[in-house]
Formats: structure tokens, C-alpha cells, sequence
């Protein structure tokens, strides 16, 4: 059965976040990819149920997500979302272990077992207040685990982290999808690449592709060129097409371009990466 | 309901822990104390010169009135007074004269009683007239009383029922009054409205953020995803803005009254509510007036907590709440609307600004709806709990089904 959502749709007054999404999600790592305003945090709110859709049904093993049996299955990661100053690290924990039903002793176990997980263990009595941004972003991380999940929806999971965080959070997500669902959108294109079985890339609330990394990047196969150009060349080259990466080389530019034929004499089919893929979708939408 | 109480403790913990909160209950307590011995402050003056200390008058006040505690005030009474009344010579001042002090004064208990019977439509009873009080007067005392009462309660717009009603309960109050010592609860009376309407403030600022924090801050995000997030955890909220309420109402009430009676005396309890406001048809007692008023303030706190907290859920921010609470509290010591309009008049003593004011919780004009008629001290509080029953749902609602967008 799994999370399904079938066309599931959002709008706000004449605009559509969200356009008739169908997704069956089973365990595993999914990587939701999208520019700023493609409807991804829209989507994941809706999964969460803190967004109702406009129309359209979203379903975990036949259980409605407005239902309570829903949020039990939950964790949830927000992009941007509040903390109570004044609480330290284990009450904030404590708190939320609170709301997800868990009893008092198991709620203080599994607090100071996240909490030494997401190496906070020694802030573990300290105002979140004190807190840097990396640190609130693993304590965010924490919580989404405390009731063991089946879903697992991360907004963002890993701005803010150090790199060394990052590998360890990445890490950690791949042995989570071993038996549950877990989303995570993020603009960090190498997180996707590194750990997500599926990627799913949105564009204008809709989802315009889903598959393996091989299924996804087969789509620009062939179309990602790279050369080393005089200087004038490179600037003809750079406002005919797009430049997935720039190098100045002595004299000459090296270039890495996305574009469907051949763009001069000199130029090499490379192998596509899921970097090239997200800059040939999404470039228009980063240059408004 | 482990979890339940779990949530309530971590709702207490997020209000306490602010110290703009800590402050507000400070300064509420300090406050308190200054309204109740600010009166006690300074000196009195006459003719530029030094008389006494406002302390002072108050302990030689509470003494006379301790030497005439137990009296009945009948026509014996009223006349030892106006002969004691009647030995002050004519002064610009006469409280300035020795007379006053030294003959009088004893007596300004009763004087005070007197004229709110002996004062007509047209004429005011003053000092003079005291003076030249008869026996037929004095012997009238009660008789002018009821017969005062009744073109009172003729006049109002009130229905022939309620009108009779209020007439049936002025009957049963036990004439003649007995005399007693009543400061400490006339002092809370007049404090509980500016205490009323503090309890009423602090509150608003201390639930404000109740609902509206989380939107402000995001951690709504949180809360609705997760398990109880959508039920229990708005029920401990409600439960907390009512608690919270009920506890700074109570606690401000319960402090009020200690710091009246201890300073100016406990005893009057069992007197009679006409020896403070003469004209007052209800058969009660100082100490049960002094309870229908704090229960009236109680359920005015609770009403002001329920619309806070509808506020907050609806509102995005908690200095929005805080802005329009102020208004509703404020706003309506601003208005006077006259009991010729019987049905505004009942209508704006039902605002919580009114059910703290000793004046309408007294009031002769009573309710009247379905047949009934009912005393402002009973239709006040019942009014407030139902509006705060009916006003929690919403509240509800409006956080369950809050959007993040």
C-alpha cells in the first residue's frame, strides 16, 4: 500500500502550487527537487497535514493524513520553523516526545538516545537560545525521529550543516530507508545524488520526473558539452546557451554547457550529472 | 490523561518562563499593594495647616465606628447623631471645627447612611438639614427608605415583574440596620474593580501568546503534525488559559482582601450592605456581597480568557491579542449608557470591564429574559460561563484548522 497521493492539488486563488500530484511512495529515500517556489514545501505540507489540498487525497496504508493514526506514523522536518527559547535541548525533546504520545520513560530514553545521535548530548541541558543555526537544525533533525517514524518527510534537512554534518545526516538517512519512507527536498543537488533511491523533480507544481538517478539524468544524455575556448567564443557560447560551469584557463575559458546540439567544433559529449539536470530545468527559474 | 497533564505543565512552563511574564505578575502584586495603602498616603490639610495623617484618620475613623458597632440605626440612633451634628457652629469648613472632631465625627457613619435616605430628587440633604433633624424624620427613617425604593424602581423601564421583584427582595432586608465597623469591605469593593480589570490585563498578556506564539514563531509546523498536536494539546492549552485565569483572578482577588481587611479591619462581614449603598434592594451581607463580587470578577476573567484565547488562535501575532484585549477592557469606561435603555444598559454591564465594577453587580435593574427575572450577580457570572463555554470551541477550531501556508 504505502503513502499514496492521488492528485492531490493546491491552489492559492488563481495560482497552483500544486497540480494534480500522483505519487506511491514505498520504503526508501526520495529526493524531491525543485527551484524556490516549485511547490515542494507545498507538497510536504500537504503530506504532513498542516496544508489541506485544494483537492485530491493523501493516503498512508489506507489512513487518511487528517487522521491522528496518520501524524503517529509521522516525523516531520519543517524548513524554517520555531523553537521555544527558553526551553533547553531535552525539554524541547521531551515536549515534542509529549505530543507524539510517547510515555514519560520511553519519551527520556529515546530523547537522550537522538540527542546523542545528532551529537547534542552535552547541550543536552542547555537554553536553546544559545544555540547556532547547525545546532537548532540537528535538534530539528532529532525530533522528527523520536516516535521511529514510517514516514519521514525533511524540508531542508541539511542547511546549515557543516560539511562533516552533512555526510554524517546523509549517512544516517540511507539506513532509515531501509524500512521506512523518507522525503527530503533540498537544493544541495549532491545530497539527492549521494543517498535518494528515487528522485522526484517538480517544476511549476508539477511533477515532471521520477526515477532512479541513471532513469533521471537519462533525459540530458548527450546534451551536456564541454570545451576550452578563446575568451570571445566563450562569451558568444555563454549567452546562446547555458553554462552549468565557467573556468578561467590562461588565455581561454573552459566550458561545461547543456545544450541539444553540438555547440562548436571543439566541444565533447560528457557524462550528464544530476547538477547539469537541475541547472537545465530550473536555470530560467534562478535567473528571475 | 498522563499525557494531557504532561502538555498542560509544558504550556505552564513556556508562559512562566518569559520573563515579560514574570515581570507583569510582579508588578500586578506590587500594584496591588500600592492601590490598597496608596489611600493611606499623605496628610490631611486644613487652612494650609497639618491636621493629620490620612493613616491617622483612618485608625480614629475605625475606632469611632468600633464604638458604635452593634448599634441598631433607628431614630435613637440617627438623633444622638444630628444633636451631635447639630453642636457645630457655621464654618466655611466643618470639619475644621473642634466640634466636628471632637463631637461629630464619631457619628459620620451614620450621617453618611442618612443622607443617602434622607436626600430627595430635588433637594440635597446636606449638613445643615442634619442638623435640624426632627424626630418625625428620624422615626421615618425606614419608611422614607421603602417609599424612596418604590418611586425608584417605579421609574426604570423595567417590566411590572421585575419590578415587583426587585420590591419582594428590598422587603426582606432586615431593617433596622445594625451599625458596624465596614471599611476593610468597602475599601475592597472599591479596590476590586481596578483589580478586576488588572487581573483581566495580566491575564490577556500572559495567554496572549497561548496560540498565536506558535504561529509567530513556527512551531505551529510541529505541533499539527504531530499526533495529539490536532486535540490534546488544544485542550491543555484551553485548559491552561483557563487555569491561568482563574489563578492570577484568584490570587489578585485573594490579595486584595487580605491586604483591605488586614489593614483596615476584618470585622462587618455579617452587616448588612445597605451600611455602604442604602438604596441597594439585596438582602445581603457586606462578606456575601463581597463573595457575589469576586465571583462576578472570577467569571469576568474567565470570559476575558476565552476571547484572548480565540484571538490568539485566530490572530498571527500575540501583540495583536494584547492590543484589542486592551481596547475591550478600556473602551467601556468610556461609556455610560443610562438605564432608560434598559436593554443596552443590561446589555454593556455584560462586558467583563462591568462585571468587576461593585455598581452593576449591585445593580436594582435586573435580567430578564424567558420569563425570568434575574439579579445582575447571578446573570453576570452565568452569562460569562456560558459565553467562555460557547467562545472554547471556536478557539479550538480555529487552531485545528489553522493553515500553514
Amino acid at each position: 500500500m504505502g503513502l499514496i497521493l492521488d492528485r492531490v492539488t493546491k491552489h492559492y486563488g488563481p495560482k497552483i502550487a500544486c497540480d494534480r500530484i500522483s505519487l506511491t511512495l514505498r520504503p526508501g529515500v526520495y529526493g524531491l527537487l525543485g527551484a524556490n517556489g516549485a511547490g515542494k514545501t507545498t507538497l510536504m505540507r500537504m503530506m504532513c497535514g498542516v496544508l489541506a489540498p485544494t483537492s485530491g487525497t493523501i493516503a498512508y496504508e489506507g489512513i487518511d493524513v487528517s487522521h491522528e493514526d496518520y501524524r503517529d506514523a509521522l516525523g516531520y522536518l519543517p524548513q524554517d520553523f520555531g523553537y521555544y527559547p527558553e526551553f533547553s535541548a531535552l525539554d524541547f525533546m521531551l515536549y515534542i516526545a509529549t505530543l507524539k504520545g510517547l510515555p514519560k520513560p520511553r519519551a527520556l530514553e529515546k530523547s537522550r538516545e537522538l540527542l546523542e545521535l545528532v551529537s547534542l548530548e552535552k547541550e543536552a541541558n542547555k537554553k536553546i537560545k544559545t544555540f547556532s543555526g547547525g545546532m537548532k537544525q540537528r535538534l530539528g533533525i532529532a525530533q522528527a525521529m523520536l516516535n521511529d517514524p514510517r514516514i519521514l518527510i525533511l524540508d531542508e534537512p541539511t542547511a546549515g550543516l557543516d560539511p562533516k554534518e552533512r555526510v554524517r545526516f546523509r549517512n544516517l538517512i540511507s539506513r532509515l530507508g531501509a524500512d521506512r519512507i523518507v522525503l527530503l527536498s533540498t537544493h544541495i543537488v549532491s545530497d539527492v545524488e549521494h543517498i535518494a533511491d528515487l528522485i522526484l523533480v517538480m517544476k511549476d507544481g508539477q511533477l515532471i520526473h521520477q526515477g532512479t538517478l541513471e532513469e533521471i539524468i537519462r533525459t540530458i544524455q548527450g546534451k551536456v558539452w564541454e570545451c576550452t575556448v578563446p575568451q570571445a567564443s566563450a562569451d558568444v557560447l555563454c549567452d546562446k546557451h547555458l553554462v552549468v560551469n565557467l573556468r578561467q584557463e590562461g588565455a581561454d575559458v573552459f566550458l561545461r554547457l547543456v545544450c541539444e546540439e553540438k555547440p562548436g567544433d571543439s566541444a565533447v559529449p560528457v557524462q550528464a550529472t544530476l547538477e547539469d539536470l537541475y541547472l537545465y530545468y530550473f536555470s530560467e527559474v534562478s535567473e528571475r | 490523561m498522563n499525557g494531557f497533564w504532561s502538555l498542560v505543565g509544558f504550556e505552564y512552563r513556556k508562559i512562566l518562563r518569559k520573563k515579560s511574564v514574570v515581570i507583569t505578575l510582579l508588578l500586578a502584586m506590587i500594584l496591588s499593594m500600592i492601590s490598597c495603602w496608596g489611600t493611606l498616603l499623605g496628610n490631611y490639610y486644613i487652612d494650609g495647616k497639618l491636621f493629620e495623617s490620612h493613616y491617622e484618620g483612618m485608625v480614629k475613623d475605625r475606632t469611632y465606628a468600633r464604638s458604635l458597632a452593634g448599634r441598631e440605626i433607628g431614630a435613637g440612633l440617627i438623633l444622638e447623631a444630628a444633636q451631635a451634628y447639630a453642636q457645630i457652629p457655621e464654618a466655611n469648613l466643618y470639619q475644621g471645627t473642634e466640634e466636628y472632631q471632637t463631637l461629630a465625627r464619631k457619628y459620620s457613619g451614620i450621617y453618611s447612611i442618612s443622607r443617602a435616605i434622607y436626600n430627595t430628587a430635588s433637594r440635597r440633604f446636606n449638613m445643615e438639614d442634619f442638623q435640624v433633624l426632627t424626630k418625625k424624620q428620624a422615626d421615618e427613617f425606614y419608611t422614607l427608605r421603602r417609599d424612596k425604593q418604590t418611586l425608584a424602581v417605579e421609574q426604570t423601564r423595567m417590566s411590572d415583574r421585575g419590578k415587583e421583584a426587585v420590591l419582594a427582595l428590598d422587603a426582606r432586608v432586615t431593617t433596622p440596620f445594625t451599625f458596624s465597623h465596614t471599611e476593610g469591605y468597602t475599601r475592597f469593593f472599591t479596590l476590586m474593580y481596578s483589580e478586576g480589570l488588572m487581573a483581566a490585563f495580566v491575564m490577556a498578556i500572559c495567554i496572549a501568546p497561548l496560540f498565536s506564539s506558535e504561529y509567530a514563531t513556527g512551531a505551529d509546523q510541529l505541533i499539527l503534525a504531530s499526533k495529539h498536536g490536532k486535540r490534546r494539546l488544544i485542550k491543555a492549552k484551553l485548559f491552561t488559559g483557563f487555569s491561568l485565569a482563574a489563578a492570577i483572578s484568584l490570587t489578585l482577588t485573594a490579595l486584595s482582601y487580605f491586604l483591605s481587611m488586614l489593614t483596615f479591619g476584618f470585622e462587618g462581614g455579617n452587616a448588612p450592605l445597605q451600611l455602604y449603598y442604602p438604596m441597594s434592594p439585596y438582602p445581603v451581607t457586606m462578606g456575601q456581597t463581597a463573595l457575589l463580587l469576586s465571583i462576578c470578577i472570577f467569571f469576568a476573567c474567565l470570559l476575558t480568557s476565552a476571547i484572548t484565547m480565540l484571538l490568539s488562535a485566530k490572530l498571527k501575532t500575540p501583540f495583536g491579542v494584547i492590543v484589542l484585549i486592551s481596547l475591550l477592557l478600556v473602551v467601556p469606561l468610556f461609556v455610560n449608557v443610562h438605564y432608560d435603555r434598559i436593554w443596552l444598559f443590561n446589555l454593556i454591564h455584560l462586558l467583563p470591564t462591568y462585571m468587576m465594577d461593585f455598581g452593576p453587580v449591585t445593580s436594582p435593574i435586573q435580567y430578564e429574559t424567558l420569563g425570568w427575572v434575574i439579579r445582575p450577580y447571578v446573570f453576570m457570572p452565568l452569562f460569562a460561563a456560558v459565553v467562555s463555554i460557547l467562545l472554547a470551541p471556536l478557539a479550538y477550531r480555529a487552531f485545528k484548522n489553522h493553515q500553514i501556508v
